[in-house]
């Protein structure tokens, strides 16, 4: 799972993507034709914020729910936005268990019982690794310009930096699972700062916010995500990376399923 | 008494006066019963397998679950002390079985399939339902990491007896739960949710594999057989006995089911309905028959004195000599039938090779009848009833002629 | 002493319109240990006037004493009983259940009586005895001629020993020899056992044997006749 690939779940992480039609303001919709405004530009540098040809980090998830808390030490290569390998290294039980996306596929390698096992059907809806996110959301490739229009509703200030508060609408017949997005980001650094999700009814389903901004492989980045779900506020998965470097080459190998096992 | 037993026997005397025509009334009252017992032991015998399927194979009598655990099977819905259920269950009288339930994908090969993987100490269970006796390869679960599976799954696997799967599912604790389970068994066909999805397993290997120390989704409880009333009533004080649990019998877990079965059970009072009827018709028509050509003798007899009471006394008897003999022969011939059927069952396989179901519930292909002295009972009285109720009207008749003009009739 | 008085007993048919008069202000009695023939030509009445006194149908108007008791008091209950007990029927014919054996149907009013089975076969005998027909007791009707079919009907009237023995052409359905043999047995109860005899007949050599003469013409008695 690339980092870019990981943040996009927290953006549009979907147990199912089903077209929500919402009418699209008047307003936005000059805007867009008008030329790539400030809302839309700071929407897809957003988007290019994880954007790189390869990545390789090793982070911590935290999950927390009402019926257990677990953390995870992840690392992950990746390489354009098709090919992911992402492996448990700790803790020790569940130490190299191994998670391939290729494209639209799912492969699972266990240890325990050394069986390579290609995750269908009602298993893609499941929870991977028991945190937030379903393995579908890890199939799904998702950038936020392409389905949403942006607005900037107010501009703030807080802790002395710029903050604006974007506000996303589907655009139509977008296939999209949320019905608004509203997003605060730090307008000089273009650095989103929290992502609060609603469902067709307008209900918030889910917040995350994006801590801990620092350098890493060289970009400034957020290097704590963190998502609350609406309707359960004390659970929560976390994601921390300790490390991140892009632009690495692999042999072409490395992405396959014989390279699960290791 | 000495008059009622001499009307009987000039009763008796009158059924040799036609006997062909006897004969063929008296064959009618037995083919009767005999269609009617056949009928009703292969309908009992359908409606009792498949509620032996549901009930024994499956659901047990009456199941225990924490509220709401059976709308959406939250995995973390346990029933805290299940050991509080057996207990209760055991001042009724009956055997209680744990039982857990956890979602895992199955594979084996380069197959793999959803599956439901069910739990529970195969000694108790075996006290609650007899799934260890469906079984159509393999053996049952013994110790260690072993699996039975549905007959479907088995099949979409391409596993049988012997061979490994592969279970992985997400566990309690939040972590992958991967294991390799030898499949002992799989079995014959069950329930639809069994046979496309079922990996049983003991109670020890889930909870390891799921890592759930303690608690169950469910106690099913068994080991008595439970008329309707009774079940109702049994469930009631495992209700009160059992606050902030929810506890509901087969017939209120299956409602479709037991629509189905008791409209099997209707139906067959609607035959047995039918059945009578036409024999009523045949009875009618030669009781009729019998009155009329002898009514210069009817109004003789009456002339001499006798009452009206004792010629419709001896029609009656009459109908009631022919409806017994015909029917006790009848029945006799429709006990070794369906005592023959009991052992050897009509095998339905033929006609549905894929195997079929009522309401989810596999439906044996081999289709036993089932011997209920009961029915065979109650269908002799019936019998006779109906042939009572169809010599009314002409024993009334022939009891109410004038002896002058039954004396000058041609 | 009279076994049955009539006086002024009127009975009409409603079949037709205006009505049948079958009996016209008959009177007349019959006294205990006749031998009496009631004549006429067929149509006469003679069947209707025996139903009367046999208690299987009512006058219109009249009465008819039995024994001094007035039958038009009693129910229909205690006319079956009357007929069981107290008066023998010989019909012309389809006297006999085909079913029963000779002694069953010579019993048949004691069985409807209920009376004690040693008593019946003993009974049974007797009368069988004296109609002349001891040992086919076991026999069927069907197996015995006409005559013997009559003396078991005779039998069966005796059996109970009725105060009158009605007998409706009881020699109508036989020959001629046959019909003075039953004519002799009936003539041999009357004297010897004292036994009423009411018989009609349109026979000419039957009313010869006959003591008293009763005749009815178009529902009335001709001149002579009446108490």
């Amino acid at each position: 799972m690339t980092a870019r690939k990981l943040f996009f779940l927290f953006l549009a992480a979907a147990v199912c993507v089903r077209p929500v039609s919402l009418a699209r303001p008047a307003a936005a919709a000059a805007d867009a034709s008008a030329g790539p405004s400030l809302a839309r530009r700071l929407l897809a540098m957003i988007d290019d914020l994880w954007r790189a040809e390869s990545s390789h980090g090793i982070m911590t998830m935290r999950v927390v729910t009402r019926h257990y808390r677990r953390t995870l030490k992840l690392e992950e290569w990746s390489r354009g936005s098709e090919e992911t390998l992402i492996r448990i290294l700790a803790p020790a039980r569940e130490r190299g268990t191994a998670t391939l996306k290729n494209g639209n596929v799912i492969y699972t390698w266990l240890p325990r019982t050394d069986r390579t096992i290609r995750l269908t059907g009602s298993m893609m809806a499941g929870s991977w690794m028991g945190s937030h996110f379903t393995n579908d959301d890890l199939v799904k490739e998702y950038r936020l310009s392409e389905d949403y229009d942006p607005e900037i509703v107010s501009e703030t200030v807080r802790d002395g930096a710029r903050v604006a508060l974007l506000r996303l609408r589907p655009r139509p017949d977008a296939p999209v699972v949320w019905a608004g997005i509203d997003i605060e980001a730090d307008l000089d650094r273009k650095i989103p700062l929290t992502a609060r999700y609603y469902d067709e009814d307008g209900r918030l389903a889910r917040t995350i916010t994006f801590e801990d901004i620092k350098k890493l492989g060289g970009r400034l980045l957020p290097a704590r995500l963190r998502v609350v779900p609406a309707e359960e506020p004390d659970e929560f998965t976390e994601v921390v990376y300790l490390s991140l470097e892009f632009g690495l080459r692999f042999p072409d190998s490395f992405f396959s399923v014989n390279r699960l096992r290791r | 008494m000495r008059r009622f037993l001499f009307i009987l026997t000039l009763a008796a005397r009158n059924i040799r006066r036609r006997p062909h025509r006897s004969l063929v009334t008296a064959a009618s009252c037995g083919f009767a019963i005999l269609i009617a017992v056949c009928y009703a032991a292969l309908t009992d015998g359908l409606v009792a397998s498949t509620e032996k399927n549901a009930v024994l194979m499956d659901s047990g009598a009456i199941q225990v679950h924490l509220p709401g655990y059976r709308e959406d099977h939250d995995f973390y819905l346990l029933i805290p002390e299940p050991e509080r259920v057996e207990r209760a269950a055991a001042r009724l009288g009956m055997a209680a079985s744990i039982r857990l339930y956890g979602f895992a994908l199955a594979a084996a090969g380069d197959n793999s399939a959803g599956v439901v993987v069910r739990g529970f100490i195969p000694e108790r269970e075996a006290g609650v339902t007899r799934l260890h006796s469906r079984l159509a390869a393999g053996e049952w679960l013994g110790h260690g990491r072993k699996a039975v599976v549905g007959s479907k799954l088995a099949a979409r696997l391409g596993v049988g007896p012997g061979d490994e799967i592969v279970l992985v599912a997400q566990a309690a604790d939040g972590s992958m739960a991967n294991d390799i389970f030898t499949v002992s068994g799989v079995l014959a066909p069950v329930s639809a949710a069994i046979d496309q999805g079922g990996v049983l397993v003991t109670e020890k290997s889930f909870r390891e594999f799921f890592a759930l120390p303690s608690g169950a989704h469910e106690v099913a409880l068994g080991g008595r057989a439970l008329g309707r009333d009774e079940l109702a009533r049994v469930t009631g004080e495992l209700a009160c006995a059992l606050p902030g649990l929810e506890v509901m019998s087969w017939r209120q877990l299956f409602p479709v089911l037991a629509r189905v079965l008791d409209t099997g059970r209707a139906s067959l009072y609607v035959m047995l309905a039918i059945i009578y009827a036409a024999m009523a018709i045949v009875v009618l028509n030669a009781v009729l028959m019998g009155v009329f050509e002898r009514v210069r003798e009817l109004g003789m007899m009456r002339a001499v004195g006798m009452s009206p009471a004792a010629v419709f006394l001896m029609i009656l008897a009459e109908t009631a000599f022919l409806a017994l003999s015909g029917g006790l022969a009848g029945l006799a011939l429709a006990a070794v039938l369906v005592v023959y059927g009991e052992s050897h069952p009509l095998d339905l396989g033929s006609f549905a090779p894929g195997g079929s179901s009522v309401a989810g519930i596999a439906v044996d292909p081999l289709w036993h009848t089932r011997f209920e002295p009961r029915i065979m009972a109650v269908s002799l009285l019936l019998l006779v009833t109906v042939a009572l109720a169809a010599s009314l009207w002409p024993a009334l008749r022939a009891a109410l002629m004038k002896p002058v003009e039954a004396m000058g009739y041609e | 002493m009279e076994t049955v008085r009539l006086e002024k007993v009127t009975r009409i048919y409603r079949q037709a319109a205006a009505g049948v008069r079958a009996l016209d202000q008959v009177s007349f009695a019959v006294r205990k240990g006749e031998f009496t023939a009631l004549c006429g030509p067929s149509g006469s009445g003679k069947t209707t006037l025996l139903n009367l006194i046999g208690c299987l149908d009512r006058p219109d108007s009249g009465r008819i004493l039995f024994s001094g008791r007035d039958l038009a008091s009693m129910s229909r209950a205690e006319l079956a009983r009357m007929r069981r007990d107290r008066i023998g029927f010989v019909f012309q014919a389809h006297n006999l259940i085909p079913v029963l054996t000779v002694a069953e149907n010579a019993g048949f009013v004691l069985e409807l009586q209920g009376m004690a089975g040693s008593a019946v076969r003993q009974r049974v005998e007797e009368v069988l005895a004296e109609v002349g027909l001891e040992g086919l007791g076991r026999r069927f009707p069907a197996d015995l001629s006409g005559g013997q079919q009559q003396r078991v009907a005779i039998a069966r009237a005796l059996a109970p020993r009725p105060e009158l023995i009605l007998a409706d052409e009881p020699t109508a359905s036989v020959d001629s020899v046959t019909a003075g043999g039953l004519l002799d047995l009936m003539e041999e109860l009357n004297r010897g056992h004292g036994i009423t005899f009411l018989f009609s007949t349109h026979d000419e050599r039957v009313m010869r044997r006959a003591r008293r003469l009763i005749r009815l013409r178009d529902g009335r008695l001709e001149e002579g006749e009446g108490a």
